[in-house]
């Protein structure tokens, strides 16, 4: 039994061959290549400060320092 | 989804409390659920996180800070003449420090859909220029942009 791979594409959700049946087909299988999704640029990021050391610092400690930095223009 | 985030926010990530980290990394996700999104910070950000573990001598905070903005998922941005003229403007018409004047204007100009910012009064004078200004608190408010 000999195996022939043909080209297609895909049309409104249907699959369309691109070149002619052979004769005599026993069984057919339909092979899909699915693209990788990209991951997002930011989940090295997420990452990286997840992977930190807790912090020590409230919010309201903080806010103070940059209210301090900013009141020093 | 292109998010400008206050030294605030940034502070909260890499020396903040566990909730606090928590809620900053909340706002950085909510950036990363689309595939382009992106981190938008001056660099005026950058040095105002640095002061303290300067002030300090904390050269591990200082590397800590660091590495978040050679993070490929961060804009760097400099001080332009033409966000330092947007932010003079700014300054003179909404009443608010030059500091944040600076950083809104840099989200302006870098096209942003939000500024988070810790919360009042900054944020009150939400929109400038059209840009949206978020509470920090009110993760809730993205989910509109």
């Amino acid at each position: 039994m000999d195996t022939f791979t043909l080209p297609a594409h895909i049309e409104d959700g249907s699959v369309l061959l691109d070149a002619p049946l052979p004769a005599n087909v026993q069984s057919v299988e339909v092979r899909v290549t699915v693209a990788t999704p990209q991951p997002n640029r930011l989940s090295s990021l997420i990452r990286l400060i997840e992977n930190f050391p807790p912090g020590t610092k409230t919010g309201e400690e903080i806010d103070a320092e940059i209210e301090e930095i900013r009141d020093g223009w | 989804m292109r998010l400008y985030l206050d030294s605030s926010v940034i502070r909260r990530s890499v020396d903040g409390t566990s909730s606090e980290r928590a809620a900053a990394v909340a706002w950085i996700k909510k950036a990363a659920e689309s595939p382009a999104g992106t981190i938008l910070l001056s660099k005026l950000v950058r040095a105002e996180c640095l002061v303290m573990p300067y002030r300090n001598r904390d050269s591990e905070l200082v590397e800590r800070f660091e590495s978040v903005f050679r993070d490929n998922g961060i804009v760097l941005v400099s001080i332009s003449d033409e966000i330092l003229d947007l932010a003079t403007r700014i300054f003179a018409e909404h009443g608010i420090k030059m500091a944040d004047a600076i950083h809104t204007a840099t989200a302006v100009h870098g096209q942003c859909d939000a500024l988070i910012a810790r919360d009042e009064p900054w944020t009150k004078k939400s929109p400038i220029l059209g840009l949206r200004l978020i509470a920090f608190s009110d993760l809730a408010a993205a989910d509109g942009l």
